[in-house]
């Protein structure tokens, strides 16, 4: 054998490829195509080691060597295109081809589809309690928005505090009829602002109270009274109003915030005045009445101010005169009367008309020397009056008596009593 | 085929007959050796009378055919691709005609590369040096265009034949 074609011979065993093939060496062309085959399977196994896919093997390599390169490169696409196919969500994909690598692999895509299958159920879940959620909060919107237009409709204005009782959370727009201020002015009043600084001081303490009745109790019904107070116009002027507080807690049972309604009551203490002015007083002269002399006597009784003087009056002929000319002209004798004690009697002084023709003065913190003098100026004060008003002439008997102490008030009633009555016989003895 | 003449045997799915009235005993299965003895007999005279390349071409057009009527029958409308591949790989599975894998599979390309190992024409075949399998390049060509819809032509670029342990198929969309 040509000695040349030997050592190619041996360099292609050796796996080396030569790198020049004298075309006259003996079997050249066969060396020539040995060499091209041998580095075409080099040079495709060199991509396939780099991981490189995309070389393939020229048509020319044939037979089992290049089929079994080939084999493994369609693999490696076929495991390739699978890792894509699972990579966009196809977990049914599987390997099995590829002995351990394959068990290997295929535990991995399992338990990513096991992963996802939790994430997923995790996922369900969360996308419920989202709904839930939501719904909940829909509600809540709907309750508050119903919330809102009840406290927007009434005409009593609620409104709520922070749990500091210091500025308002919320205030109704009624606030403009109620005090004449805007939601706006409203809320930027402090507490106290909103109040009479007597109101403020007082809701504070009621509210304290409260509080304090709560923590113990843990009872909303601590908040349940109502309360009177005053508060401040934009104009000026100071109403009533009526309020009711309650408390809003927190989860722990802490307060989160005050609720209250205010409601003005200017009306209701109008009616409230007039009533109490009708119980107290003499509809026919405006002096107080038999009720009101008697709680007054009763007062007086109890109490330590001494000494207290009574005066007795008693208007002369009434009988006579509602008889003989008509009860007006005995209603203006009465009025008359009236009249003149008024003129003469201090805002003080108790002027109650007892009975039809009788009338007590209650002289609180007097003496009797005092209560005399006074009877003097009643009877100055009537010749002024009859002299200035016509028809029948005022005729008034009067008497006057101290008690120094309760155990003689009694007593000094019925000595003014005395006192008067001798006066009215005294005087119609000098008419006479 | 001759003008005017008749046709004995167009092919419909039900000459595959009633193989449970028809088979009782044994079965839908035979010695795959059959299958092969029967398909290289036909080659072979076909060859013969034909020429290499129009028995090529009558194995491709036969090919086609079978798959047309596979894909009617056995595979049916798909999703997706992947829903087609997978009914694919597990029918050719079960029916024993051999192992799919796809290398590549870009339709908007209108590019597929697939394998298919254990290939019933041509698997253990001895290594001649020429791609065997033509009646597969036919039948995976109407496979995919009763999946597509488009026709593709499909070469098997590797062959156990060539000396490869898997045969490869490349198939491309013919440009309408
Ligand atoms: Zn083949």
């Amino acid at each position: 054998m040509d000695e040349r074609t030997a050592s190619i011979l041996g360099q292609l065993a050796a796996g080396r490829i030569p790198a020049n093939i004298p075309t006259d060496a003996e079997y050249a062309e066969q060396l020539s195509r040995l060499a091209a085959y041998l580095d075409e399977i080099q040079r495709f196994t060199l991509a396939l080691s780099n991981g490189d896919l995309s070389r393939t093997l020229s048509r020319d390599a044939m037979g089992p060597v290049a089929g079994s390169l080939k084999s493994l490169h369609a693999g490696l696409k076929h495991l390739t295109w699978q890792t894509k196919q699972i990579a966009s969500g196809d977990f049914s994909q599987r390997v099995d081809f590829m002995g351990e690598f394959s068990a290997a692999f295929n535990g991995m895509v399992a338990n990513l589809d096991e992963s996802r299958t939790e994430l997923e159920e995790a996922y369900a879940h969360m996308s419920e309690d989202m709904e839930a959620l939501q719904r909940m909060s829909a509600e809540l919107k709907e309750s508050e928005e119903r919330f809102r237009l009840i406290a927007e409709s009434v005409s009593d204005v609620i409104w709520t505090l922070d749990a500091s009782m210091e500025s308002f959370t919320y205030v109704s727009p009624s606030i403009a009829s109620l005090r004449g201020f805007t939601v706006e002015e409203a809320k930027r009043e402090s507490f106290a602002e909103a109040l009479t600084p007597e109101s403020f001081s007082f809701v504070r303490d009621c509210l304290t109270q409260k509080l304090a009745c709560f923590r113990e109790s843990g009872d909303m019904e601590c908040f349940s009274e109502r309360i009177e107070v005053e508060q401040k116009c934009k104009d000026g002027r100071i109403i009533p109003v009526e309020v009711v507080i309650s408390a809003i807690t927190t989860a722990d049972g802490n307060i989160k915030e005050f609720v209250g309604i205010s409601r003005d009551i200017t009306e209701r203490k109008k009616e409230e005045e007039k009533l109490k002015y009708r119980s107290t007083h003499d509809s026919m002269t405006g002096l107080y009445n038999r009720a009101y002399f008697d709680a007054e006597l009763d007062r007086i009784t109890k109490g330590r101010q001494f000494p207290v003087s009574f005066i007795a009056a008693d208007l002369d002929g009434l009988k006579r005169v509602n008889d003989s000319i008509g009860h007006e002209a005995g209603d203006r004798l009465i009025k008359g009367a009236a009249t003149v004690f008024r003129a003469v009697f201090r805002g003080s002084d108790v002027v109650a008309r007892t009975g039809g023709d009788e009338f007590i003065i209650i002289l609180n913190e007097t003496e009797e020397q005092t209560a005399i003098n006074l009877i003097d100026r009643v009877r100055t004060c009537l010749v002024d009056y009859n002299e200035k008003n016509e028809g029948l002439p005022v005729s008034i008997s009067l008497g006057a008596a101290t008690a120094h102490c309760a155990e003689e008030i009694q007593y000094a009633l019925k000595e003014a009593d005395k006192l008067m009555y001798e006066d009215k016989v005294s005087r119609k003895q000098q008419r006479e | 085929m001759p003008e005017n003449a008749t046709r004995k045997y167009k092919f419909s799915w039900d000459m595959l007959g009633d193989l449970k009235a028809g088979r009782p005993n044994l079965g839908p299965m035979m010695r795959l050796e059959v299958y092969r003895l029967m398909q290289y007999s036909f080659r072979d005279v076909i060859e013969t009378r034909h020429g290499a390349d129009e028995a090529d071409r009558i194995f491709y057009e036969a090919g086609f055919l079978a798959g047309m009527e596979f894909y009617d029958n056995l595979i049916g409308p798909q999703e997706d691709i992947n829903n087609f591949i997978k009914k694919l790989q597990s029918v050719l599975k079960e029916m024993g005609i051999g192992i799919l894998r796809v290398e590549e599979a870009d339709l908007d390309n209108g590019r597929i590369t697939v394998t298919v190992s254990e290939d019933l024409d041509c698997s253990g075949l001895p290594d001649t040096g020429l791609e065997l399998c033509t009646f597969d390049e036919g039948f995976i060509s109407a496979l995919l265009y009763g999946f597509t819809g488009k026709s593709f032509t499909v070469k098997e670029v590797d062959c156990w034949c060539t000396g490869d342990r898997t045969c490869r198929f490349a198939a491309h969309v013919n440009e309408a």
